[in-house]
C-alpha cells in the first residue's frame, strides 16, 4: 500500500533528523580526551604559538657601523619571514641611516656590492639612541617597565611565545658593552632569562650573540628551553668582513666596515629559507664554517629539550603558525594540574 | 515564475542598502592635499606638502562624548587626543637649519632643530601626568625618543605658543581659552630618519599609494639641505563668528631642495627630485593640487607640461602662481622646469627678510660663558615681538647680567660706523630723549631648579625701526655627576633654540604662506586671514652646543688599580719589616758540614 504523501515525507524528514542527530557529535565529548589531543597538538613540534624577536644593537658612532648593519639583517630576515612590527623590538644604538656622514642616505648596506637597502621605506626602530641601556634592555625582557611605556617598546610575550634573542656589539669575557658606558655581563643576562621563565614569559629561545668572545656570554644561562648561539670562543675576536675575498671587498664610499662574518654567513644560508621553509636549525649550525667566518662559533643546546634537527628554523626566524585542521570540536578547559610541565633544573 | 522578479529584488534590495550604507560611511570629515613648489632666490627649491583632514566637531564623538567615529580622522591621533585631554597639538621634526636670511620665511610654521612638542592641554590635577603620558605615547607612534621629554625639558610658556586655532587669543577673545595649559619641550639633538616618516605617512588617507604623498621618498627626502616633517592638530572655526567649529590635522613636509648642487643648473623635474612622479590624485580627497611659484619674467624658464590656471601678480601676489589640478589628470603628471640659462649664479645681494635673529654663546672655558641674540629688525617701523628662550638647569643663567642693547643699523656697512647704546634694565624707568628705553616692555622670568625644572626668560620687546637689538645673559656651567652624563659625553649637551614671534604682514619674504591661503580660500573655509591682516609668524634661532667639564672616565679605574698597588706594597714592605727576620737554616749548616767532610749531600 502506498503510503500518503504527507506521510511519506513527514517519514523522509523524522528519518533524515534521525540520521544527523546520530552523525553529529555530541557537543561535549569526553573531558580528559579532549585535553589529551590538545596537548599533544601544543607538545608535537615546539608548542609555540607566537613568535617574537628581539635584536639589539649596543653600539655607538659611525665606525660601529656593521653592527647596526648586522642588527638590520636580521630584522630584514624575520619580517620576510612573517614577524610583524609588532612582535619586534628594535634596538639601535645609533643611527647610521641619516647620519651627516653616510654618502647614501636613508640606506644600510651590509653588502660592498650595495645590492640590497636594510632601511628601505618600512621600518620601526623602537629604542633608539640614548635609550638603549642595559636597564632598558632588562627591563623589557623582564616586563618590568614603566606605566607610560607605550605598546610598540613592551615585550608582550606569553607561555607560548618563542623568543629569537639577537645581539651584537662589543663584548669580552662575560660582558657585552652597551654604548661605550656601561656593561651587562652573562650573570645579569641569565638572571633575567631565568625571571622570564619564572614569569613565563617565553615557549622557547634562541639567543644569538655576535660579538668578540660571544660564547662566554651565555655560558651562565641556566633555565630550561634556551638555544644558545655566539660567533667567537673565550680568547677570540669576531671579525668583519674587511680582508678582499672574490665576492666581496670593503666598501670605500662608506668608508666602514659594512657586516660581521658570523652575521654575513648566517644571512647567506637564512636568504634561502622562506616560510614554507622545513629547513632545521641543525642545518644551519651545520653550515657555520670556522675558517670563513675566521672565528669558531659555539652552540649550546643542553638546555633544550628537543633534538636540534627537528627544530625548524621558522620556528624562531619566522612566524609560521602550526594549523591543524579537524572534523570534530574540542573544549579548552584549563588542566587540573596547571603546572604539568615542571623542568627540574639540574645545576 | 519566481525567478524572473530576482532582477527587480536585488534592484530595490541595492537602493535600500545604498542610502543606509552611506549614511554610515559619510562622515562629515574631508581631505585636501596640496604642494607647494617654490624656487627661492639662491638656486634652491622650497617643496612644501600639506595635508589637510578637517572633520566636524562632534563627528568624532560617540557616546559619553569620547572619540569613537573614525572615518578619514586617523583613529592612532584621535586616541591620544582624546586620552590625554589635549585641545591643541604640534609635534615637529626639523634637521638643517631655515636660513632666513636666504629664503625669507617658511610656508608652515617652522621650528628649532630636532623634535619640538608642545601642546595645549585641559587644566585638571592630572595634566602633569597626561603630559608625560603624551610625550611617552608620541615616542612610541612616532619612532622617536620623545619620552626624554620630562621635567627637566618641559616649559609653560607665558607670552609665546598661543593656541593657533578656533581660540586663537589674536583673532578671537582670550575666554575661550579658559580651562587649559601649555606645554613646550624641545629635543634639539634628535635625530630625524626613516623610521619617523613611515608612522606618519601612515596616518594619511590614501598613505604613500596614491595621490602626492607618493612623492614621499626617504631617500630623496633626508638629502636635502632643510626638511621639517610636523603634524598640528587645532580646532577651527568654519565662518567668522565661530557658530560652528571643526577639528583640523594638519600634517606638512617642508623640504629645500638643490639642484644645482648635481648638475650646476636649476633645472628640476619631480623624477629628478624625488624619484618619482604622481601618478593619480588621492581618490578620497576634495582637492589635489600643485601649486608652483612661477619667477617673474616667463622667459627665464621653460615648464612642461603647462599649467591648469595660472594667477598673475596681483597687489597681494608678487610673482604669478600657476596651479595644476591633479583630480582632472588622467596621466601621471612629471612636472619639469628648464630654466634659459647655462649655469646658475648667486646673486651678490639679496633683500633680507624684516625679523630675523641669531643666537650664539660667549665666553670660554668650561666655567662659565654668556649667551647673546642679536635680533635684527629690517623695517622702518618699530616692532613688537614677544622673545622666548627655555634653557636647560645646568647652565645657570643669572638674571642681573641681562643686557638689552642696540648695536646700530641692520645694514651696518652702510653707516661706516658702528654706535652702540646699552641700557641696563634698571634704568628703564628712567625717561631719557634716547628713546630706546622703552625696548623691554615684560620680563617673565623662571629660575631653574637642580634636576628639575629648566629656566624660561621670556620678554616683550620693541625693536627700534631699522635696527640690532643683542640680549645677553651669562651663566655658569654646572659640574655634573659622572652618572649624568651621556655615552658620548665630550660631544657636549644642547640647548634649545630661542623663538620670537611677531606679527607680520603679508610681503615679499611671506609670499609661500599667502599662496596657500589663497589656494586654501578657493575651496574650503577653514581659519583663514585676509592677506591683509597680520600673521602671527615665528623666528627660530640656531641651537647651540655647550660644553660642560668632563670628567676622564677612565680614572675611577686608574685610581682604584693605583691605590690598590701603593696599599699592597706599602701593606707588604711594612708587614715584611716588621715581622720578617732571617734565620740561618741548618741545611747549610749541614752542607758546610758535609762539604768539609768531603761526602757528597744527602738529597732528602
Amino acid at each position: 500500500m502506498r503510503l500518503p504523501t504527507f506521510l511519506r515525507r513527514l517519514f523522509l524528514f523524522l528519518s533524515s533528523l534521525a540520521l544527523l542527530a546520530f552523525l553529529t557529535p555530541a557537543a561535549n565529548a569526553d573531558g580528559p580526551k579532549d585535553a589529551e589531543v590538545v596537548q599533544e597538538f601544543f607538545s608535537n613540534g615546539s608548542g609555540h604559538t607566537n613568535n617574537w624577536a628581539v635584536l639589539v644593537c649596543t653600539s655607538r658612532f659611525w665606525f660601529n657601523y656593521r653592527h647596526i648593519a648586522n642588527t638590520l639583517s636580521m630584522y630584514r630576515t624575520v619580517k620576510r619571514l612573517g614577524i610583524p612590527d609588532s612582535n619586534i623590538i628594535l634596538m639601535l644604538g645609533d643611527d647610521v641611516a641619516c647620519n651627516p656622514r653616510n654618502k647614501f642616505p636613508a640606506t644600510v648596506f651590509n653588502n660592498a656590492a650595495r645590492l640590497l637597502d636594510l632601511y628601505g621605506e618600512n621600518v620601526e626602530v623602537d629604542y633608539r639612541g640614548y635609550e638603549v641601556t642595559v636597564e632598558n634592555f632588562i627591563r623589557m625582557l623582564t616586563g618590568r617597565v614603566a606605566a607610560d611605556t607605550p605598546r610598540s617598546k613592551r615585550l608582550l610575550s606569553d607561555d607560548r611565545s618563542n623568543i629569537l634573542v639577537y645581539m651584537t656589539g662589543h663584548g669580552g669575557n662575560e660582558f657585552l658593552k652597551f654604548q661605550d658606558a656601561e656593561e651587562i655581563s652573562a650573570f645579569d643576562l641569565a638572571d633575567a632569562f631565568r625571571q622570564m621563565w619564572e614569569k613565563r614569559r617565553y615557549n622557547e629561545m634562541l639567543f644569538m650573540i655576535d660579538t668578540c668572545q660571544a660564547n662566554t656570554m651565555y655560558s651562565k644561562i641556566m633555565s630550561p628551553n634556551i638555544l644558545a648561539t655566539g660567533s667567537s670562543e673565550l680568547g677570540e675576536s669576531s671579525y668583519s668582513v674587511t680582508k678582499p675575498i672574490l665576492q666581496h671587498h670593503p666598501d670605500w664610499d662608506i668608508g666602514v666596515a659594512v657586516i660581521d662574518s658570523y652575521t654575513y654567513y648566517n644571512l647567506e644560508f637564512l636568504e634561502n629559507i622562506d616560510m614554507s621553509s622545513t629547513k632545521s636549525l641543525k642545518d644551519l649550525f651545520d653550515s657555520y664554517d670556522a675558517e670563513k667566518i675566521k672565528s669558531t662559533p659555539g652552540i649550546r643546546s643542553d638546555l633544550f629539550r628537543r633534538p636540534l634537527d627537528q627544530v625548524r628554523v621558522t620556528d624562531f626566524f619566522g612566524s609560521v603558525q602550526r594549523v591543524e585542521l579537524t572534523p570534530t570540536r574540542y573544549n579548552l578547559t584549563a588542566a587540573e594540574n596547571a603546572s604539568s610541565e615542571s623542568y627540574l633544573l639540574e645545576k | 515564475m519566481p525567478w524572473k522578479k530576482l532582477p527587480s529584488c536585488i534592484i530595490l534590495f541595492l537602493a535600500l542598502a545604498y542610502p543606509v550604507q552611506s549614511k554610515l560611511s559619510g562622515q562629515k570629515d574631508s581631505f585636501q592635499e596640496d604642494l607647494l613648489i617654490s624656487p627661492l632666490k639662491d638656486g634652491k627649491l622650497l617643496a612644501h606638502f600639506q595635508f589637510t583632514t578637517l572633520v566636524d566637531a562632534g563627528g568624532l564623538d560617540g557616546k559619553d562624548g569620547r572619540y569613537a567615529h573614525y572615518g578619514l580622522f586617523p583613529k592612532s591621533i584621535g586616541q591620544i587626543i582624546d586620552h590625554h585631554r589635549v585641545q591643541e597639538l604640534h609635534l615637529t621634526f626639523t634637521q638643517g637649519r631655515w636660513q632666513y636670511e636666504d629664503w625669507g620665511y617658511p610656508v608652515a610654521q617652522s621650528a628649532g632643530t630636532g623634535v619640538e612638542l608642545w601642546a595645549w592641554m585641559k587644566s585638571d590635577d592630572s595634566i602633569e601626568s597626561n603630559w608625560r603620558s603624551l610625550t611617552n605615547t608620541l615616542s612610541g607612534l612616532f619612532c622617536a625618543s620623545l619620552n626624554f621629554i620630562d621635567d627637566t625639558l618641559t616649559s609653560q610658556p607665558e607670552l609665546s605658543f598661543r593656541p593657533e586655532g578656533a581660540k586663537n587669543s589674536y583673532n578671537h577673545n582670550e575666554k575661550m581659552r579658559e580651562g587649559t595649559e601649555v606645554r613646550y619641550g624641545i629635543l634639539p639633538h634628535e635625530n630625524v630618519c626613516t623610521e619617523n616618516l613611515t608612522p606618519w605617512i601612515k596616518l594619511l588617507p590614501c598613505k604613500s599609494k596614491a595621490g602626492i604623498a607618493t612623492l614621499l621618498n626617504a631617500h630623496k627626502l633626508y638629502d636635502t639641505n632643510y626638511h621639517s616633517m610636523a603634524i598640528h592638530i587645532r580646532p577651527v572655526c568654519q565662518d567668522a563668528n565661530c557658530t560652528s567649529q571643526s577639528l583640523e590635522l594638519v600634517q606638512t613636509v617642508t623640504s629645500v631642495l638643490d639642484p644645482v648642487r648635481e648638475s650646476g643648473r636649476r633645472d628640476w623635474s619631480f623624477s629628478s627630485l624625488f624619484g618619482r612622479e604622481i601618478q593619480s590624485a588621492c581618490p578620497v580627497s576634495d582637492r589635489s593640487t600643485v601649486t608652483l611659484l612661477l619667477p617673474p619674467d616667463e622667459h627665464e624658464y621653460q615648464l612642461t607640461p603647462s599649467y591648469d590656471t595660472i594667477t598673475e601678480r596681483t597687489a597681494q601676489l608678487e610673482r604669478p602662481m600657476a596651479v595644476y589640478n591633479l583630480s582632472q589628470h588622467t596621466e601621471p603628471l612629471n612636472l619639469q622646469m628648464k630654466w634659459n640659462e647655462d649655469q646658475f649664479s648667486y646673486p651678490l645681494q639679496t633683500s633680507k627678510p624684516r625679523v630675523y635673529a641669531h643666537k650664539y654663546m660667549t665666553g670660554y672655558g668650561h666655567e662659565r660663558g654668556g649667551v647673546t641674540v642679536n635680533i635684527f629688525n629690517n623695517m622702518n617701523e618699530s616692532q613688537d615681538i614677544s622673545y622666548f628662550d627655555s634653557v636647560p638647569w645646568f647652565l645657570k643663567l643669572y638674571l642681573h647680567t641681562l643686557e638689552v642693547s642696540v648695536l646700530g643699523k641692520v645694514n651696518i656697512q652702510q653707516n661706516g660706523k658702528f654706535r652702540a647704546m646699552s641700557v641696563c634694565l634698571d634704568k628703564l624707568n628712567k625717561a631719557s630723549n634716547l628713546g630706546y628705553l622703552d625696548i623691554v616692555q615684560d620680563l617673565y622670568y623662571q629660575p631653574a631648579v637642580d634636576r628639575s625644572r629648566p629656566q624660561v626668560l621670556e620678554m616683550k620687546l620693541r625693536l627700534p625701526p631699522d635696527s640690532v637689538t643683542a640680549v645677553s645673559i651669562e651663566f655658569d656651567k654646572v659640574f655634573l655627576k659622572y652618572t649624568e652624563h651621556r655615552p658620548d659625553a665630550n660631544r657636549g649637551f644642547d640647548v634649545g633654540p630661542a623663538v620670537i614671534t611677531t606679527l607680520l604682514p603679508a610681503g615679499d619674504d611671506n609670499m609661500a604662506s599667502t599662496v596657500l591661503e589663497l589656494v586654501a580660500n578657493r575651496q574650503v573655509s577653514s581659519l583663514t586671514l585676509d592677506t591683509h591682516t597680520r600673521q602671527n609668524t615665528k623666528v627660530y634661532t640656531e641651537i647651540l652646543l655647550a660644553s660642560l667639564p668632563t670628567p676622564d672616565f677612565s680614572m675611577p679605574y686608574n685610581v682604584i688599580t693605583l691605590t690598590c698597588t701603593v696599599i699592597a706594597l706599602f701593606f707588604g714592605s711594612i708587614f715584611n719589616l716588621l715581622i720578617r727576620e732571617f734565620k740561618v737554616t741548618e741545611d747549610e749548616v749541614e752542607e758546610k758540614k758535609h762539604d768539609e767532610k768531603g761526602d757528597t749531600p744527602d738529597s732528602s
